[in-house]
């Protein structure tokens, strides 16, 4: 493979996704352009500690891709992360049926999962705390670790290179794509399967989730408008779950086996609010945007969209908006910023990846996908041009942004362009 | 020794269904790791077992090699169990 010095550049060749809407990227993308809601109001937990929680659960079933005995160690965030994985692959030209595919032997995988199977752990405790059994299943720690995805995708395609998991919360498949980003520019890898995955809508975490006082209350309308970020009338997030997966080339991987781009990864930003453990606050947000626009030689004002992390609380909000100010300056109103996790909800590990695809296929097809539910604009947010309903076209779209701001204060930041 | 279980048919409906086994390459003699089961999913295995038949076996006793030695130990507990 013939290399030129300096940097490479990095482009998406394949991406796919499991998610509150389903699975595949299109399907995704046309149900938010929609403002098509997938929260519900979901029973969780046992007779005794019975609730009914906001969530946008996936429809996805594990059984009807794999078998047991596949099952058995590999975690729903796993079986997503696989599923999604398949459709990147197969987007990007390369069979995913295919477990000896030579172009992924050197090929690293970079993931990001908040909490790793969930289900699992839940299990463990049920058993060792209600059923009061030291008896644990052996697949339980396998299924339990937070790198469970990146392996089966690893094991999965024979992929030799780095394997890398990535746990920062909401911001750790914005981060695990950031780093593989930084891995191909540099030349270590040329070929990557990246995102994140997260499946942890159990009774007892989403009890946890309750406790922070974070989760939104049931809309007057209904649960599917209950996710309202930048209303005033929000209330808070809703959990999701779900995969994304993306193929990463270098320019010359690409053209070496003839691969079509999607779009190019053009920067990528990180940095620590070094504040709170669940307040956010602008410095670290401000800081990862401009590191990801400079990273891109990206002016703030060639920026045409904004996919703001936004995930409906009443803080977090806030925040963004006042990060957004900084970095975008008087210009900001003239730059269209939505919030997608009013219909997806917060997929945490999965957020960033999944808020990706959505940018990049917006710069596919030319159209802001809408900040739904927006009636009533936050006080604070007036000078921002949120894309209510219904999204809108736009032609002359090139450059994105996504964000991804984490509890612990993790922010990373993603810059894609149009190819 | 008659048992009130027939653990080597339950071994081999766990192979089939759950671990995805060919049927046609089980036999009383063949060993777990002939059959493509690797180590983690060989303790997974015995784990079920044990699950579904009220029984545990010591690790240090549970040593076998082919699925009739497993069937019997297993059935052994069962009668030791009082099964």
């Amino acid at each position: 493979m013939a290399h030129s010095d300096g940097p490479r550049r990095v482009f998406i060749t394949g991406m796919g996704v499991v998610g509150p809407h389903g699975l595949g990227a299109d399907r995704t993308f046309e149900a938010v352009l929609e403002g098509r809601s997938a929260v519900t109001l979901s029973e969780t937990g046992s007779d005794e500690v019975a609730a009914e929680v906001l969530v946008a659960r996936s429809p996805f079933e594990a059984a009807e891709h794999f078998a047991r005995s596949e099952r058995m160690f590999m975690a729903r965030a796993a079986a997503m992360a696989v599923v999604a994985a398949e459709e990147a692959l197969d987007q990007a030209g390369l069979d995913p049926q295919d477990p000896e595919a030579e172009e992924l032997r050197d090929a690293g995988t970079w993931m990001g999962c908040g909490l790793g199977g969930a289900e699992a752990l839940e299990d463990g405790f049920q058993r060792y705390y209600q059923r009061r059994t030291r008896r644990a299943p052996p697949s339980t720690v396998p299924l339990i670790m937070a790198n469970g995805p990146a392996a089966h995708l690893s094991m999965r395609w024979g992929l030799q290179g780095p394997s890398l998991s990535y746990s920062m919360a909401c911001a750790s498949s914005a981060a695990s794509l950031g780093e593989a980003f930084r891995a191909l520019r540099a030349g270590s890898v040329h070929r990557a399967l990246a995102g994140g995955a997260e499946a942890m809508l159990t009774g007892g975490i989403l009890a946890a989730w309750e406790a922070l006082g974070v989760v939104a209350r049931t809309h007057p309308d209904g649960p599917e408008v209950s996710c309202r970020p930048f209303d005033a009338a929000r209330t808070g997030m809703v959990l999701g779950e779900g995969a994304a997966v993306f193929v990463l080339e270098t320019e010359e991987a690409m053209a070496d086996r003839g691969a079509e781009p999607l779009a190019q990864l053009l920067g990528y930003g990180t940095a620590s609010d070094a504040h709170g453990l669940t307040e956010p606050h602008a410095r670290g947000q401000v800081e990862a945007m401009r590191e990801a626009l400079a990273d891109a030689g990206v002016a703030p004002d060639e920026v045409g969209y904004v996919n703001a992390h936004a995930t409906g609380t009443h803080t977090g909000d806030r925040v963004e908006t006042a990060s957004l100010r900084q970095v975008f300056g008087e210009a900001v109103g003239a730059i269209p910023v939505s919030a997608t996790k009013a219909v997806h909800g917060h997929l945490v590990g999965a957020a960033g990846a999944l808020e990706l695809l959505l940018t990049v296929q917006a710069l596919r097809h030319r159209r802001i996908p809408p900040t739904a539910h927006l009636t009533e604009p936050d006080e604070e947010a007036l000078d921002l041009d949120l894309v209510p309903d219904p999204g809108r076209d736009a032609p002359g779209l090139g450059i994105a942004l996504s964000n991804s701001f984490a509890f612990g204060g993790s922010n990373a930041a993603l810059v894609v362009g149009r190819v | 020794m008659e048992s009130s279980v027939n653990a080597y048919a339950l071994i081999v409906e766990k192979l089939t269904q759950d671990f995805g086994v060919d049927a046609e390459a089980i036999h009383p003699g063949a060993t777990l790791s002939e059959l493509g089961i690797d180590s983690l999913s060989a303790v997974e295995f015995i784990f079920e077992l044990e699950d579904e038949l009220g029984v545990e076996l010591d690790p240090e006793e549970a040593e076998f090699e082919t699925l009739q030695e497993a069937a019997d130990l297993l059935e052994q507990r069962v009668e030791e169990k009082g099964g």
